[in-house]
């Protein structure tokens, strides 16, 4: 079936056909999701692009599903909204306003032809430009903006053909993302392409074949995009840290076989795990994004019986319009984006709403949206605690209808740090330009590891090597996680601090931790050190001077 | 016409005043647990107060003057004909209210004034009074100075922990500092009389900056200030250093305003 140009007065995009459309395209990214997540710049576990391109198109997928019967303007604007509230993380929140500008455009269309789409393209490009504040070349930006030159220089010719007209966008797509280490400094360093503009280019692909109705074929071999293979290995681990998936719940009756496996596998492949053997019976509740997989892995050790799974998205899309209606009762509240469990306790105990989420599994524009109407309040500070959450935290302001203040905090040291300057009953100007200026007197470091074996900066990045970056530049690269942070401390320091704060997660035990501070004691003794836990994921340390 | 002073032990009584005949002086207690209790300033020196503090396992208690004590000192004052009371912040304690009803109690002149402060703040107050008395002002005119010195007067203190505060139900709209998971400095001021936030500073240095920036234009604009501090010597020197006056005077914060502070407190009254 070929969805070509029909013309209709009552518009184009109907959402029972873009349900298809929009699925190929998210079954393509899908088969490219981990490869385009190992097209990573700096070798810090934060290989996310693919992932959250793909949940961006997830939303968009569930939504023209969830309202079968819209066209034209309704279901452009459907689709916008869609995307902007599944969009999570830089690249994300870009593919939402690519979605918003080109579907902009065909709202208003009678026929899906060529000039259409060119415009659409078009319309695409602007908006991607326009939602980063200082636009980069070398990025999904160059990538959609040769690939709508392209559709308009052949519209120009001449050609009429829509599906022609997709065709040689996603060639100048391609063709573009080869380009880009040209363009980019870091790509050319690091020997890869953007993933993002890789990403825009896979969609393109899907659209050109299912609009000409076609089985897009997803081979293995790209020319373009060729990561290394033991990054595919992480990514696949920090993707499956999404909290997003589906609640299953049943119960092995008769178990036999081992039940440590059993117990092991599942908490392999779930979150929030319960497994609870009672006599020959085992029960179990796991959050998982492969509901089948676990159901079938378990009917193996035993008869299953009641089996219950429930979409959590939907669950919470229910919670959110619920939540959302609420009118807000106090004047000022703060919503951070955190990880980690210490992290967490420490932001609600100063009266923060906890998004989970950050580095590695970047919270959606909908978490923040969700965790705005439940602080209740007029005015919400958000802090992102993470350079990629600010586009996301960016985008809230104009989903709710309180007042949004963005401090934007790049860690959660720092975020801990800003909140000190937080003040629930304080004048919300005040209490965020009071929180602003503790954060530009800053310094924060963070201790990571090398995922991959890289260049950066000029600077030998051993695979597995511990990596001290200084307000988001690598100044250590260790073998030793104390030593990376002792190296880290002494470039810190280097200006003087009066106040030190050591933030502990995962990958540093409690030793290494107070050994750092007694070094920061010996380097200074005026200077007042504290340790916290704070149990955040990919960072054995994060610190903050101030 | 002569009159007399009755104030709390809680008022820092600066040198050359605590001799004065017509200054009387009622005493708060303070202790640790009902079988070891100190009378405010006279049972213990500063030095073993806070020794006390380190060493209890308790967290020390006060009492307010009981109703006959004022009533008693009003009486020992017959020579006079006029009295004033001036009594630490009513909102952190009964003793305004204990003087008050000592007044009802009584058959002559009694005026009590709320300070709505403590001990340097009080003690400036105390100050002004006593400036407005000796020039030859009438009672009515020593009274005026005395209401206008609590409206002028105020005090931005440092604490090394609100954990006294908390404890000694003191903490009044500070209370919203608690529970910060960070280690911060917390700088506050008496507001009507309550401790009310200022600041929440991380470290030392910029704990006593934000004092510095609040108390340094009212020097510069000429108010009178006097410092005080529970066991923070260093602290304090380095304050007067950087505000660059030694003020009126310096106070040895008593054990009742100790036991409701802390340990580490210092801070600067001005009028």
């Amino acid at each position: 079936m070929s969805r070509t140009a029909e013309h209709r007065e009552d518009g184009v995009l109907p959402t029972s056909e873009l349900k298809v459309v929009v699925g190929a395209a998210y079954a393509a990214l899908k088969a490219r999701a981990a490869k385009i997540d190992a097209l990573n710049v700096y070798p810090v576990p934060d290989g996310d692009t693919g992932t959250n391109m793909l949940l961006t198109l997830r939303s968009v997928m569930e939504a023209v599903s969830a309202s079968p019967d819209l066209r034209g303007e309704a279901a452009a604007k459907a689709v916008s909204r869609a995307a902007l509230m599944g969009a999570r993380g830089n690249s994300g929140v870009i593919l939402s306003q690519i979605l918003r500008g080109a579907c902009e455009k065909l709202g208003h269309a009678h026929s899906l032809d060529a000039k259409a789409l060119a415009e659409a393209l078009g319309g695409a490009k602007e908006r991607a430009y326009s939602a980063v504040r200082e636009p980069v070349e070398g990025t999904m930006l160059s990538v959609v903006k040769d690939a709508a030159a392209a559709a308009q220089a052949l519209v120009e010719g001449g050609k009429s053909d829509p599906v022609e007209v997709l065709r040689e966008a996603a060639r100048a797509a391609h063709e573009s993302v080869r380009r880009t280490p040209e363009l980019l400094r870091v790509l050319r360093e690091a020997g890869v392409v953007d993933a993002g503009g890789y990403g825009v280019a896979v969609i393109l692909d899907a659209l050109r074949a299912s609009l000409a109705g076609e089985e897009l074929v997803i081979d293995g071999d790209d020319d373009e995009a060729v990561p290394n293979e033991g990054l595919l290995k992480n990514t696949v681990e920090h993707s499956a840290e999404e909290a997003w998936g589906y609640c299953t719940e049943f119960v092995v009756n008769g178990f036999y076989g081992d039940a440590e496996e059993f117990g092991a596998w599942i908490h392999e492949v779930g979150k929030s795990v319960l497994v609870i053997p009672d006599d020959d019976l085992v029960k179990v509740h796991l959050h998982t994004q492969d509901p089948g997989g676990a159901i079938s892995y378990a009917g193996g050790f035993g008869r299953l019986s009641g089996v219950k799974v429930e979409d959590m998205e939907a669950q919470t899309r229910a919670r959110v319009e619920h939540e959302a209606r609420e009118a807000p009762t106090v004047d000022l509240g703060v919503v951070v984006a955190s990880r980690g469990a210490g992290n967490r306790s420490f932001f609600e105990s100063m009266g923060a709403v906890v998004v989970e989420g950050g580095q590695g599994a970047n919270p959606s524009t909908e978490d923040f949206v969700r965790a705005v109407a439940k602080a209740g309040a007029r005015t919400v500070i958000l802090l992102p605690n993470n350079k990629n959450v600010v586009p996301t935290a960016e985008q809230v302001a104009s989903l709710v209808e309180v007042e949004v203040r963005i401090v934007a905090t790049q860690t959660i040291a720092g975020g801990l740090a800003a909140m000190v300057g937080y003040d629930s009953e304080g004048e919300p100007e005040e209490v965020v330009d009071e929180m602003r200026e503790i954060v530009s007197g800053l310094r924060c470091g963070e201790v990571t590891r090398a995922v991959r074996e890289a260049r950066v900066e000029g600077r030998e990045v051993p695979e597995g090597a511990y990596i001290g970056l200084l307000d988001g530049e690598i100044v250590a690269v260790e073998q030793g996680v104390e030593d990376a942070a002792i190296r880290l401390v002494e470039k810190m320091l280097e200006e003087g601090a009066d106040v030190v704060t050591l933030l502990r997660g995962y990958g540093m035990d409690e030793g290494s931790a107070k050994g750092v501070a007694e070094k920061i004691r010996n380097l200074d003794g005026a200077i007042e050190v504290e340790v916290k836990d704070g149990g955040q994921p990919l960072y054995p340390l994060q610190l903050v001077a101030e | 016409m002569t009159m007399a002073i009755v104030t709390d032990s809680t008022t820092t009584l600066p040198e050359g005043v605590q001799e004065r005949p017509d200054l009387l002086v009622v005493p708060l207690t303070f202790g640790f647990g009902p079988d070891e209790t100190y009378t405010d300033k006279v049972d213990l020196s500063n030095a073993e107060f806070y020794e006390k503090l380190k060493t209890s396992s308790r967290f020390p208690t006060t009492s307010q003057p009981p109703t006959g004590a004022f009533v008693e000192a009003y009486e020992s004052l017959d020579a006079y004909d006029d009295v004033l009371v001036l009594t630490l912040s009513s909102k952190l304690s009964g003793t305004y209210e204990s003087a008050l009803s000592a007044a009802g109690m009584v058959d002559r002149s009694v005026e009590v004034i709320d300070t709505k402060s403590a001990e340097m703040g009080s003690g400036l107050i105390l100050l002004e009074v006593l400036r407005v008395a000796d020039e030859g002002g009438s009672f009515e005119e020593v009274k005026r100075a005395a209401e206008g010195a609590v409206r002028r007067c105020g005090m931005f203190f440092a604490v090394g922990t609100l954990e006294y505060l908390e404890k000694s139900g003191r903490i009044g709209k500070a209370q919203r500092l608690l529970g910060t998971a960070l280690d911060i400095r917390p700088v506050l001021r008496l507001e009507d009389g309550e401790v009310v936030p200022h600041k929440r500073a991380r470290g030392r240095k910029r704990q006593m900056a934000s004092i510095v920036d609040e108390v340094k234009p009212l020097i510069e604009s000429g108010s009178q200030i006097a410092y005080g501090q529970v066991n923070a010597y260093d602290a304090l020197s380095d304050l007067r250093r950087e505000l660059g006056t030694s003020g009126r005077f310096v106070a040895e914060i008593g054990g009742v305003v100790g036991s409701h502070v802390g340990p580490g407190a210092y801070g600067v009254a001005y009028l």
